[in-house]
């Protein structure tokens, strides 16, 4: 697990830490210790378990975002919750005299102040999650998992796309339309990366798939292969409109200037192509070895041509 | 002076592999310490750049390597990233080796450079050469196993691109199932591969054409490879336990259990328990070598299963056919059939 963002909420625990402590105190002063004879250790096992629980929801909360307003809002309408369950809790070890029983009374008020705070965070979170989304289009079709993400480049894996292509074959075949796949490679890759270092070898993969990501519509989708392969599904689109499209992908690949440090020095990637359209009647297994072949024999032309020449 | 080293021996350099997953882990945002856990192994002896380590201590890494990077393509990039720099002068010698037979020459002559944990074996056939890669310290797991085959086909199909300046047309045989991540082998080794599961412990096997194997590079150098191989001080050769036991099994056909402790220097039970040590016994090794032979037979010559049976000296036909159903689950022919399909 990556716990970074935790370093970021310090003030936030110590918030925590702090109502916890002011509470235990306000209750240990207020009231004195039941005779251990009337522990309901029923009830006290289920509410401390509520109680712990939402520490826990607490954390991941933290764990998980930056700081912001929506993880502050998230983080008071928890922790409000986190009180009342937490007077709840003491209740079962602790007596009151007549003079406190207000507290009693009063245990149960921050609970629905804070589902209330929560509700309208949980709004706002999928507010946010929404314009998340909308950057998340082009990578991404009707389904998330995570473990299938590229950490280079940030586009989903082949993995994601053999699912999104099984997917697509049965809707092509059921209704009766096309679609095509564009296969992408970077020439010279490897040349590259002895020449510069890995590390600019995959912040070039980067942002070429930003550049292919600029130039597709919104509905396609486009997936790291492998190496230096990319992929990109095209649905409801024939064979000719994605060549134009690939054409134009490589051509903004050609116009990319990288410049590997501040020296002056730049490097203009070249991409191959390689298109075809599907009307669902293969396996993808097939259609995508087919595909690489494709493109393998393609380089292995363009080799043979620059070395004739 | 011993000629053969064992599992927990430090003899194998580490810049070869070992560095390089410690730097693609830390690349991929993973301290080192976590791919080091477990292998008494510290980040600061490793940058150092000399430490020598053991072939355990390189397994267990890769088994680290595999949990906490969790994706198909290291194995692949480690490969890649072998051939020339991190192999130091074997390396550039290999650069201006003059064909691929000649670089693989300089490979078997300086194996504990290059490749400690595997050693190559050829068997020519009908214009081809089929280059067999079978483990030479221990018997690793099968998910370790597949990360050194998947390095070492990256490692030569970058060598021979790099070479040749094209990846030329070689067959790769895998004895295991295809992965799921096929897409990995397309991309990185651009070949026809194929992969026989029933056949596990057959070794990863490479054919290819005498033609190619023998094709002049553009770029040679025999004076400068001489150059480079002169400045590699080798005091002695030393090679795996598995590699020893293996070529010497080659050599005498039907050797006992006796015979080969006995030229190993120690008792039956000792030698019995260094092989258990290293994940294999007498009776595995002594079928691997036939397993080898009686596939390359059947399937690459096309020899009948009289013929085999005879050339390795099966009392008869039931005998061979038992034999080999328990090494692969499969008779021969149903063996050949699924070649075929």
């Amino acid at each position: 697990m990556n716990f970074s963002f935790i370093a970021l909420h310090k003030p936030l625990f110590a918030v925590l830490l702090l109502i916890n402590l002011l509470i235990l105190l306000l209750c240990f002063s207020l009231g004195e210790l039941k005779p251990t004879t009337d522990f309901d250790y029923v009830d006290a096992s289920g509410e401390g378990g509520i109680t712990l629980m939402t520490v826990v929801w607490i954390f991941f909360i933290l764990a998980s975002r930056p700081a912001g307003r929506v993880t502050h809002l998230l983080f008071a309408g928890l922790t409000l919750t986190h009180i009342s369950m937490l007077l709840d809790f003491l209740d079962e070890f602790i007596s009151y005299p007549e003079t406190s029983t207000w507290i009693t009374t009063i245990e149960s008020l921050p609970a629905p102040i804070g589902m209330a705070v929560m509700t309208y965070a949980l709004y706002q979170w999928h507010q946010e999650q929404n314009t998340i989304n909308s950057q998340l289009r082009r990578t991404e079709r009707y389904y998330r998992e995570h473990s299938w993400s590229d950490f280079v480049t940030g586009l989903y894996s082949a993995e994601y796309m053999k699912a999104q292509l099984k997917r697509e074959l049965e809707l092509t075949r059921s209704n009766q339309t096309e679609f095509s796949l564009i296969m992408l490679d970077i020439r010279e890759f490897s040349l590259f990366n002895q020449k510069y270092g890995d590390q600019h070898g995959d912040n070039l993969l980067r942002e070429i798939a930003q550049l292919i990501l600029m130039n597709i519509r919104d509905g396609d989708l486009a997936c790291r292969y492998a190496a230096d392969r990319f992929i990109v599904l095209l649905p409801c689109t024939t064979e000719q409109r994605a060549t134009e499209i690939a054409n134009q992908i490589t051509q903004a690949i050609a116009h990319l200037a990288y410049k590997p440090d501040r020296s002056g020095k730049t490097f203009y990637p070249e991409a191959v192509n390689c298109v075809n359209q599907y009307r669902g009647w293969h396996q993808y297994q097939l259609i995508l070895s087919d595909l690489n072949e494709q493109l393998h024999d393609i380089k292995n032309h363009l080799n043979e041509q620059r070395l004739s020449a | 002076m011993t000629r053969y080293f064992e599992l927990d021996d430090k003899v194998i350099n580490s810049h070869t592999i070992a560095v390089p997953l410690v730097d693609l882990a830390r690349q991929r945002g993973i301290h080192p310490d976590k791919l080091l856990k477990g292998t008494r192994l510290f980040s600061e002896d490793l940058l150092r750049g000399r430490a020598r380590i053991s072939h355990n201590q390189l397994l267990k890494l890769i088994m680290n390597a595999q949990k906490h990077l969790a994706v198909s393509d290291t194995s692949f990039l480690i490969g890649r990233r072998m051939f020339p720099a991190n192999l130091g002068l074997v390396g550039n010698a290999l650069m201006s080796g003059s064909n691929i037979a000649d670089m693989l020459q300089v490979i078997n002559r300086f194996q504990m450079q290059v490749l400690p944990s595997m050693f190559v074996q050829y068997r020519i056939f009908d214009g081809y050469h089929y280059l067999y890669f079978n483990p030479a310290v221990s018997i690793a797991n099968d998910e370790q196993q597949i990360f050194l085959y998947e390095m070492i086909t990256s490692a030569i199909t970058c060598a021979l691109k790099w070479r040749l300046g094209y990846i030329p047309s070689i067959a790769w045989l895998f004895p295991y199932a295809e992965p799921k991540y096929i897409e990995q082998y397309q991309v990185n080794l651009s070949n026809h591969c194929q992969f026989l599961p029933q056949a596990k412990t057959f070794g990863l096997q490479l054919k290819i054409h005498d033609e190619l194997m023998h094709q002049p590079f553009a770029d040679s150098n025999p004076t400068l490879k001489r150059h480079y191989l002169k400045q590699i001080t080798q005091s002695y050769r030393t090679i795996g336990l598995l590699q020893h036991i293996l070529l010497y099994m080659n050599k005498h056909q039907d050797v006992t259990l006796e015979q080969l402790s006995l030229w190993l220097n120690v008792s039956t039970a000792t030698l019995k328990r260094k092989l258990s040590n290293h994940n294999t016994s007498f009776q595995k090794l002594y079928d691997l070598q036939r397993q080898q032979e009686a596939i390359f037979r059947l399937i690459t010559i096309g020899h009948t299963n009289e013929m085999v049976a005879h050339a390795l000296n099966f009392s008869d036909i039931t005998n061979f056919r038992r034999s080999f159903k328990r090494w692969t689950g499969m008779t021969p022919n149903a063996l050949k059939q699924q070649l075929k399909a």
